[in-house]
């Protein structure tokens, strides 16, 4: 039950980051933000620049809410066979091992 | 307040800036041992082990930081043939990874800043082409090429990256070097024909560490003029 209200914290914060980016144009209006919308590759829809953004929002939600590490940059993420930055859906799951670690 | 990490911070260069840039920054060390009467904040670390560099900025809760100056470096003077194959390894990873990791651990922080300035130490070595260094050399051109791109990567944050490229100066570092070769290189190479000074150092790295240098990045400044 814990995890389950964990995780879905997380990616109201994620979709929420993400919808607020529409305001500032990095999204546009049209592109409907749901837990599987692409992230990184041909169909993405944001750039690096904002994704990089949304994974520091994402890195300071965790700290401050659940007091936990979102290492994001650590080697284990960045050498999983698909990247774990794909979705809100895959964001949200690497954030929760980091509090539930 | 603007944080700037330095590593290699137990001596030599690195030691020197830190004690020199806490006039004007919030210095924080970085080094295996911290050094005896260290007034600054420290993390005790070995850049080259991934883990170390990023526990001990969460345990200063370091969230934000300006600049990171990348001193950590080591050097082993012998002729290709005869350097081992572990030294050349230990080169790289000090040298080379070190740097790479130490960036990788606190662009996140500089990119929550809004702004940073990276300052990674390349070496005259690299555009002399100094026989008896080609491990050393390779593991700082490596450094050179690694800034540039990641200076492309990352000005869309407002961060700049550039490297400066010592001459020879009286540190540990090149201790171990005959000084003929040291006197040669100056007089043959060197539009001006000194030895370096901890002070030209730490001029090169004021310039870069300054807010009005947003727009000088990907750039390398070789003391002496090579």
């Amino acid at each position: 039950m814990q995890t389950s209200q964990t995780y879905d914290r997380i990616m109201v914060f994620v979709l929420t980051t993400l919808e607020e980016f529409k305001t500032e144009e990095e999204i546009s209006w049209e592109v409907n933000v749901d837990a599987d919308v692409s992230l990184v590759g041909d169909n993405a829809v944001i750039d690096s620049r904002s994704l990089v953004q949304l994974l520091i929002a994402v890195e300071d939600f965790v700290d401050e809410e659940f007091h936990a590490n979102f290492d994001w940059t650590s080697d284990r993420a960045m050498s999983q066979k698909h990247s774990p930055f794909r979705t809100p859906r895959t964001i949200t799951e690497l954030a929760l091992e980091g509090v539930e670690s | 307040m603007s944080y700037v990490v330095v590593t290699g911070a137990s001596r030599g260069i690195g030691h020197y800036l830190c004690s020199q840039l806490a006039e004007e920054y919030e210095v924080v060390g970085v080094a295996r041992n911290r050094p005896p009467a260290w007034d600054y904040p420290f993390i005790q670390a070995d850049v080259t082990e991934p883990g170390q560099l990023d526990s001990g900025m969460r345990q200063l809760n370091l969230k934000r930081v300006y600049g990171l100056v990348n001193c950590a470096g080591i050097a082993s003077m012998n002729l290709f043939l005869t350097t081992p194959l572990d030294t050349a390894r230990r080169i790289f990873e000090v040298n080379t990874l070190g740097t790479i990791n130490a960036c990788s651990v606190f662009l996140p922080a500089m990119i929550r800043n809004g702004s940073g300035r990276v300052i990674n130490f390349s070496s005259i070595a690299v555009k002399a082409g100094l026989e008896g260094e080609a491990v050393y050399i390779a593991s700082k051109a490596a450094v050179e090429a690694f800034s540039r791109v990641l200076a492309k990567e990352v000005g869309k944050y407002g961060i700049t990256v550039n490297t400066v490229s010592p001459n020879p100066i009286n540190t540990d570092l090149i201790a171990g070097v005959d000084g003929r070769k040291i006197d040669k290189l100056i007089n043959e190479r060197q539009a001006v024909k000194r030895k370096g000074e901890l002070e030209d150092v730490l001029n090169v790295v004021r310039f870069y560490l300054d807010e009005r240098s947003s727009l000088i990045t990907a750039q390398d400044l070789a003391l002496g003029g090579y």
